[in-house]
């Protein structure tokens, strides 16, 4: 058997494994050894064992993750982020999807501080999903709000993998950066459009508000929220006017957290316990399939199988457009298994060269990547977002999850379309900055 | 197709190769040995292309086809700091690697890491080349577990700052400068008043480009590939410490090579050295362009005001010196030896 | 039988509630150094060797992390298929998953002994900390892990052969 088809039978065994209710961090552990011991030899296999583990977990940008996880678990133990919830509720709660749809917009503000994905779907997620179950929101609904807005964390600034694409291709950080924004936010309004469209065809998944919040209580309501926009804007303003990098405002909106969550007397020494021993539980699981991915990843490496898919691409003399569509397709099927960064590292040598040789744009790419990948982190059976909305809200069955997300697959897609044909919705406002 | 499959199948990296294959394959496939090669850049960096590639396909054609390479770029295999020891354990055949990335491992090629040691990535490369020869059984020691393949030295590191030019060493009082972790780079940052931020490398750009930090000690290679010139008023080029790399072959995949192979890889190995430091060099000049097309400006230390910037740092070296020798290793006599061919070879 | 399982149990949880809680603390001191760092670098000055203790702790609050998770159940799993099948079958394939837990963890376990060995020499860039005694120390969480699978191994073997004993 040739590594390639290893790679690919490796592929179909993980899905089965999974599907055996074996761990999936534990699967892809297994299979990455067995394959990793098959095609070089067990004692190299045993080597990246031990070496995968500690490096994964060693990681310092990964940092951040964790800490942004304690800010939003003090948050909501404190009853603070209820409280915002609360004010929201007054003000758009009343609209249909109305709640639906501030979750998004909460994902979309929280993503331009956070530069991660799990962060923004934990904190919010943790906020956000009882608030939504309270309100008899549909499960589905509720779970994909969360998990399409988490995806907004690596569109809008700062984006850890926008940073590292800039670094494998040596495109421009900065115009990358800048070009998340735009289709960030628009991606979050469609994302907005795709709840309201739902629920307009099925008023069931979340019912209608009785009666709308007369406009004094709506201001009233704004008294409770400022401690929520105090820890928000201190960790945005931080990173923005250059106080601290992306990685470090984990630890600073979590101690922000803290603070007023202690000067308002709303967090108990119980509940202080709860928080942290809450974040340790979800660090755990994550970057435990975290460590999977990497040893599976390594395995994917030594048999070829990305390169080999990526090279098959370019031997063909047909479209440029329908060479994208075949690339796209192929990250697709990547994005089910792998992890974003071990993507990333493993296809892009091949897949940018082609890329600009077929006269697309390499900053613009970079966007359509992480769109790409963001598809990735919605779709099973290694869905990162979905596990990490799991850790936060227990009571929700994976499946119901996975079920909720696919408009939003859907609406990525239809996204992903629309700035292939239109590049310039990515390209203007770096081109402006720079020019 | 099916023959690279093949020869891919047999691949291993370690004991087993020579027994499997011989009993598996006919005698033509017996011989061939395909090299896993880790790299710590990334996959369209110059090194690979100018230098990695052109070398892999040297090694094919000198070898009539008995030894191929696959590469694998920075991460695909390891994080860099495991270079050496994905070498070692055989998880990669050959490891390009940079030694500081595992502090306290190496001692005396350390000493490449000393203030001041070198002018370009080829004067350094010179040097280093020269250091090898005379102590190369002190340098083999401490490359245990691995065959030198050749050692390299890569262009120095410099002052960028966002709006303060630095002109004198005064002018660094009280700046916040970032830098990845380096003793001397910290010696420097503390000797002439300003405050080291140690950060990775991937976050320089934005730490600069916000104002986490007034600055950076950063290499002109750099630049191409983190666009410092974007964020950069000022660069004062001083040279300050020239990185070392080694490029180191796992002993068992060394030995199961014919020693005519071995011989005709060993003449090609010689003159790699000296490539990889011209690549850097050259990647440096480029870099140097695109800032000077950026409008930023470059400032060079006068000759006679260089004693300014290096005096203050001759405690690193001391020390440096004292510490290894008090692990019985001739630490003064290799920092001397770097002394007098800087002189013979500026 | 049963009886030697459950104390196994609770010793396991035990030690694990305690690693649970040192990772706990460090989060909390990783918080807590971050945010001086910050403050430090605009009025004092930062803390020499705050990045290498950041990645340092984080790799043993995720290690010491790993038996707590397990033994309250939330490493993820996907029960689709499998919670519609009879309790006995479910017991057999839980006791084979944490079987291959085990293994996997005690390998990768081992496999950081050897690495930490291997590297007993490399030091931090700053502070000049032996990176192999971290090294140990996660050595030890995925022992833990691999131990508190052993005690679920268990379990899942008392149930095949009693499916309808509540535990
Ligand atoms: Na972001
Ligand atoms: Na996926």
């Amino acid at each position: 058997m040739s590594p390639e088809m290893l790679g690919g039978l490796s592929i179909l065994l993980l899905i089965t494994l999974i599907l055996l209710r074996v761990q999936v961090a534990v699967a892809l552990l297994l299979i990455g050894f067995v394959g990793y011991s098959l095609l070089v030899n067990v004692d190299a296999a045993l080597v990246q064992l031990g070496s995968t583990a500690f490096q994964t977990a060693s990681n310092y940008s990964l940092s951040v993750m964790p800490l942004f996880i304690l800010m939003g678990m003090f948050l909501s133990y404190s009853g603070l982020a209820r409280d915002l919830f609360h004010s929201v509720d007054r003000w758009i709660g009343h609209l249909r999807g109305g709640m639906g749809m501030a979750t998004i917009g909460a994902c979309a503000l929280f993503s331009s501080i956070s530069g991660s994905v799990s962060a923004t779907t934990a904190t919010i997620g943790k906020v956000a999903l009882p608030e939504m179950e309270r309100y008899h929101y549909d499960q589905k609904v509720s779970t994909a709000c969360v998990a399409a807005g988490g995806t907004l964390g690596i569109l809008i600034p700062p984006s850890v993998t926008l940073i590292l694409y800039g670094v494998l291709t040596m495109e421009p950080i900065g115009q990358l950066l800048i070009a998340g924004i735009v289709p960030g936010i628009a991606m979050a309004l469609l994302f907005m459009v795709t709840v309201y469209v739902q629920i307009r065809r099925n008023p069931a998944l979340a019912p209608l508000k009785a009666e709308s919040t007369p406009f004094r209580e709506k201001i009233g309501s704004l008294k409770k929220v400022w401690p929520f926009l105090l820890v928000f804007l201190v960790s945005i303003g931080g990173i923005y006017f250059g106080f601290f990098t992306p990685s470090e405002a984990g630890g600073v909106g979590a101690i922000g957290a803290l603070l007023i969550a202690l000067a308002t007397k709303t967090l108990n020494w119980t509940n202080f316990l709860q928080s942290i021993m809450d974040t340790v539980r979800i660090t755990g699981m994550l970057f435990m399939i975290l460590i999977g991915a990497g040893m599976f990843g390594k395995f994917l490496a030594i048999s070829k199988l990305p390169m080999q898919l990526s090279a098959s691409v370019a031997n063909t003399t047909i479209s440029p457009y329908l060479i994208l569509l075949i690339i796209l397709l192929v990250y697709l099927i990547l994005g089910l298994f792998m992890e974003g960064f071990a993507i990333l590292v493993l296809t892009l040598p091949i897949v940018y060269p082609l890329i600009i040789d077929l006269g697309f744009n390499g900053v613009w790419f970079g966007i359509i990547m992480i769109l790409v990948l963001n598809m990735g982190l919605l779709t099973p059976p290694l869905g990162l977002s979905v596990y990490v909305i799991s850790g936060v809200a227990k009571n929700i069955p994976i499946q119901t999850i996975f079920r909720g997300v696919v408009p939003m697959l859907v609406t990525i897609i239809i996204f992903t379309a629309i700035l292939v044909v239109f590049p310039s919705i990515v390209t203007f406002l770096p081109d402006m900055m720079y020019e | 197709s099916g023959q690279s499959s093949e020869s891919v199948s047999t691949e291993d990296n370690g004991n087993s190769r020579a027994s499997d294959s011989s009993s598996q394959e006919g005698q033509q496939a017996a011989e061939a040995i395909e090299l896993t090669i880790a790299s710590v850049w990334p996959g369209p960096h110059g090194q690979h292309v100018q230098v990695v590639e052109p070398l892999m396909e040297e090694i094919e054609k000198v070898t009539e086809g008995r030894i191929t390479a696959t590469l694998y770029p920075a991460g695909g295999l390891g994080a860099p700091s495991e270079t050496y020891d994905m070498t070692v354990t055989g998880i990669a055949d050959i490891g390009y690697g940079l030694h500081n990335t595992t502090p306290g491992v190496f001692h005396l090629v350390s000493v490449n890491s000393l203030p001041f040691i070198g002018d370009s990535a080829i004067n350094g490369t010179e040097i280093s080349n020269a250091l090898l020869e005379t102590f190369s059984e002190e340098f083999e020691a401490e490359h245990d577990g691995t065959k030198i393949a050749y050692l390299w030295i890569g262009d120095g590191e410099n002052v960028f700052t966002v709006d303060k030019p630095i002109h004198k060493p005064e002018d660094l009082q009280g700046l916040r400068i970032s830098l990845t972790p380096s003793p001397t780079g910290n010696a420097f940052l503390e000797a002439f008043g300003a405050i080291p931020v140690t950060l990775p490398m991937g976050e320089v750009y934005e730490a600069m480009q916000r104002g986490i930090v007034d600055g950076a000690l950063a290499n002109g290679s750099t630049i191409p590939n983190f666009q410092l010139g974007d964020v950069a008023g000022h660069i004062t080029r001083l040279n300050l410490v020239l990185p070392t790399f080694f490029c180191v072959i796992n002993e068992d995949t060394w030995s199961q090579i014919s020693t005519d192979d071995q011989a005709a890889l060993e003449e090609l190995f010689a003159a790699y050295g000296l490539k990889h430091a011209e690549a850097y060099d050259s990647l440096a000049e480029e870099g140097w362009r695109m800032a000077e097309e950026k409008g930023v400006e470059i400032f060079d230390i006068p000759e006679e005001e260089k004693h300014l910037w290096g005096n203050p740092l001759q405690p690193v070296a001391d020390e440096w010196i004292e510490s290894i020798e008090a692990m019985g290793l001739p630490g003064r006599e290799v920092y001397e030896e770097v002394l007098r061919l800087k002189e013979t070879l500026d | 039988m049963r009886k030697f399982v459950t104390s196994l149990e609770k010793g396991m949880s035990k030690i694990n509630e305690i690693a649970g809680f040192i990772a706990a603390t460090l989060i909390v001191l990783m918080m807590i150094l971050t945010f001086a760092n910050v403050t430090g670098r605009y009025f004092i000055r930062p803390i020499v060797g705050t990045h290498e203790l950041t990645y340092l702790s984080l790799a043993l609050i995720v290690f010491l992390s790993l038996g707590y998770v397990q033994s309250k159940k939330e490493h993820i799993a996907i029960g689709i298929f499998v919670d519609k099948c009879s309790k006995r079958t479910q017991a057999v394939l839980d006791a084979i998953s944490y079987f291959v837990t085990f293994s996997l963890l005690f390998l990768m376990g081992w496999q950081m002994v050897v690495f930490a060995g291997r590297t007993s020499t490399t030091l931090t860039g700053d502070l000049h900390l032996p990176v192999s005694a971290f090294v140990y120390l996660c050595a030890l969480g995925a022992f833990l892990y691999a131990m508190t699978a052993v005690v679920d191994f268990l379990k899942s073997l008392l149930k095949v052969v009693n499916p309808e004993h509540e535990s």
